[in-house]
């Protein structure tokens, strides 16, 4: 019972932290940072702005690693987390990378925040590899999209896996369209692998939202807390079972 | 003769004609093929097989049509080799940077680079009438279905269009329509139909054309999602290949990419060097 109480006392600091970073989050707007989203306007913009665009992105796609730079990453990264380590983290906290030299993934443990995070955030084609020493690192949804077996190698005992990954609809404009439903289908799989092996999975549905349109990220973080209320008295009970 | 054996055979791009050199030399060593499960080009070469023909007069026929339509092909092998030219002069690059261009911009503009008229005169030649129950031997080809969003094998119908969606490889050619379906091949998901075996009484045989692993820092975007695409196969292909009771890893295939089709006869000629080879050194079942 004191355990019990403990736990939902542990859950409530973490929701006010995550209420403080929500903050951060929202004052980003005010930044300089530049919200500009070149996917949307792909999608949804006139005709000649769309076609304008597809040229463009050729012509990146055969000159440039990526399509965007990681100027504002950086930017952004470094209002959030300042000049804060890995070692500072008041939960041992690691961020997964790919590294693409090696083909493997990589648990950044140490080291400045905003350099582990950017490496873990960087979305192929989207944003340029980030090169660390001998390692090239983009998003470590390649191969670990819910780091299940990477948590386990740390000694996690009990590790609570959280879904995010919707297919995309299989209705298709382009070729580019095809190779990317064909990718989140691969990641689906390696991430159905993953949460086998986990012991406890919280499923939130992000049918409604699409991952190129950041303005809905309020919206989807109420999902999650949402979602995470719901499913809480069921871990609380897995907890209790498994005496952890 | 041996014990019935389910033979498993998949590869990427032109690979997958490594097949044909693969199944000579299983029918000459007497292995007892009870099923065959092909995805990518090993789909039609099976089928050309299981209908009793000699698969060999695929060799030749790949490579007349490849000699014919180098034009149209521009760029493919070019392609293929993303990332093994290190060092690459100024006239290579720009056209490295047309073809890259040109297969981003038909990937904007369509669905694939290549469009089914150039290839579709070829499969009705050999297939045109044939369905899945003139087979003599049973043949499963491995697809992703896009509707329902999942790897299929399909075991019954018309012959032509199935082996179509088996080489329907997204980027390169568009989806191909079968009654409800919209197919691609599965190579692009992991190069070997390993996704939806059921385990009977007969032991699987896997047959693998590995490919390099170069990683190497890209220069391209065209390049990371190359790499980036390579790296999630290989992880989902070594999960799924826990499941072979036999694997024959052709080691000599690593020297060929996907986009060589100029050197089809050798890629035939090699695998069934390295299948016979691995064949007298394996007790079979």
């Amino acid at each position: 019972m004191v355990e019990n109480i403990q736990q939902k006392r542990l859950f409530r600091n973490q929701s006010r932290i995550c209420s403080k970073n929500l903050v951060q989050v929202t004052n980003l707007r005010n930044s300089g940072v530049n919200h500009f989203n070149l996917f949307r306007h792909s999608t949804e913009g006139p005709a000649f702005l769309r076609s304008w665009l597809n040229e463009a992105v050729c012509d990146v796609a055969a000159l440039s690693k990526s399509i965007q730079s990681n100027r504002n990453n950086i930017k952004a990264l470094k209002i959030l987390f300042d000049e804060k380590r890995f070692e500072d983290t008041k939960i041992p906290f690691s961020a997964i990378a790919t590294d693409i030299m090696a083909g493997e993934t990589v648990i950044i443990k140490r080291g400045k925040l905003v350099d582990g995070v950017l490496a873990s955030a960087a979305i192929p084609a989207i944003f340029p590899p980030v090169v660390r020493g001998r390692r090239v690192l983009v998003d470590g949804y390649v191969l670990a999209n819910i780091p299940v077996p990477q948590l386990r190698s740390q000694g996690a005992d009990f590790i609570i896996s959280v879904g995010l990954l919707e297919l995309p609809g299989p209705d298709y404009q382009n070729g580019v369209d095809l190779l990317y439903y064909v990718e989140s289908l691969k990641q689906k799989r390696l991430e159905q692998w993953a949460i086998e092996q986990s012991d406890f999975h919280i499923s939130v549905d992000m049918s409604q939202f699409d991952s190129s349109h950041f303005e809905n990220y309020l919206t989807a973080i109420e999902k999650g807390y949402r979602t995470a209320q719901q499913v809480i008295p069921q871990l609380l009970e897995k907890l209790e079972k498994v005496h952890v | 003769m041996s014990e019935p054996i389910t033979l498993v055979l998949g590869g990427t791009g032109i690979k997958g004609i490594a097949s044909i050199g693969v199944l000579q030399s299983f029918y000459n060593h007497s292995v007892n093929i009870k099923k065959i499960i092909a995805a990518g080009i090993s789909a039609p070469v099976s089928a050309q097989f299981a209908l009793g023909k000699n698969p060999d007069t695929l060799t030749d026929e790949f490579t007349r049509f490849f000699g014919e339509n180098y034009r149209s092909l521009w760029g493919l092998e070019q392609l293929s080799g993303l990332l093994r030219s290190p060092k690459r002069p100024l006239a290579g690059s720009f056209s490295y940077f047309l073809r890259e261009r040109t297969y981003c911009q038909a990937n904007f503009m369509n669905a694939g680079v290549l469009s089914w008229e150039l290839i579709e005169p070829q499969i009705a030649q050999f297939f045109g009438n044939y369905s899945f129950s003139d087979l003599k031997i049973p043949l499963a080809v491995s697809v992703i279905d896009l509707k329902q969003g999942k790897n299929i094998l399909i075991q019954q119908g018309k012959l032509n269009d199935c082996l179509k969606a088996s080489m329907a490889f997204p980027g390169i050619l568009p989806p191909v329509a079968v009654g409800e379906m919209e197919l691609v091949s599965s190579t692009i998901f992991c190069d070997l139909p390993l996704d939806n075996i059921a385990k009977d009484d007969t032991p699987v045989f896997t047959i693998d054309m590995p490919m390099p692993f170069v990683g190497d820092n890209p220069r391209t975007l065209l390049e990371v999602i190359s790499i980036v695409d390579d790296i999630s196969s290989r992880a989902i292909k070594e999960k799924l290949l826990a499941g072979t009771d036999y694997l024959f890893r052709l080691e000599g295939m690593e020297k060929f990419r996907w986009g060589d089709y100029h050197e089809v006869p050798e890629i035939v000629r090699q695998a069934r060097i390295e299948t016979d080879r691995l064949l007298e050194k394996t007790n079979l079942p």
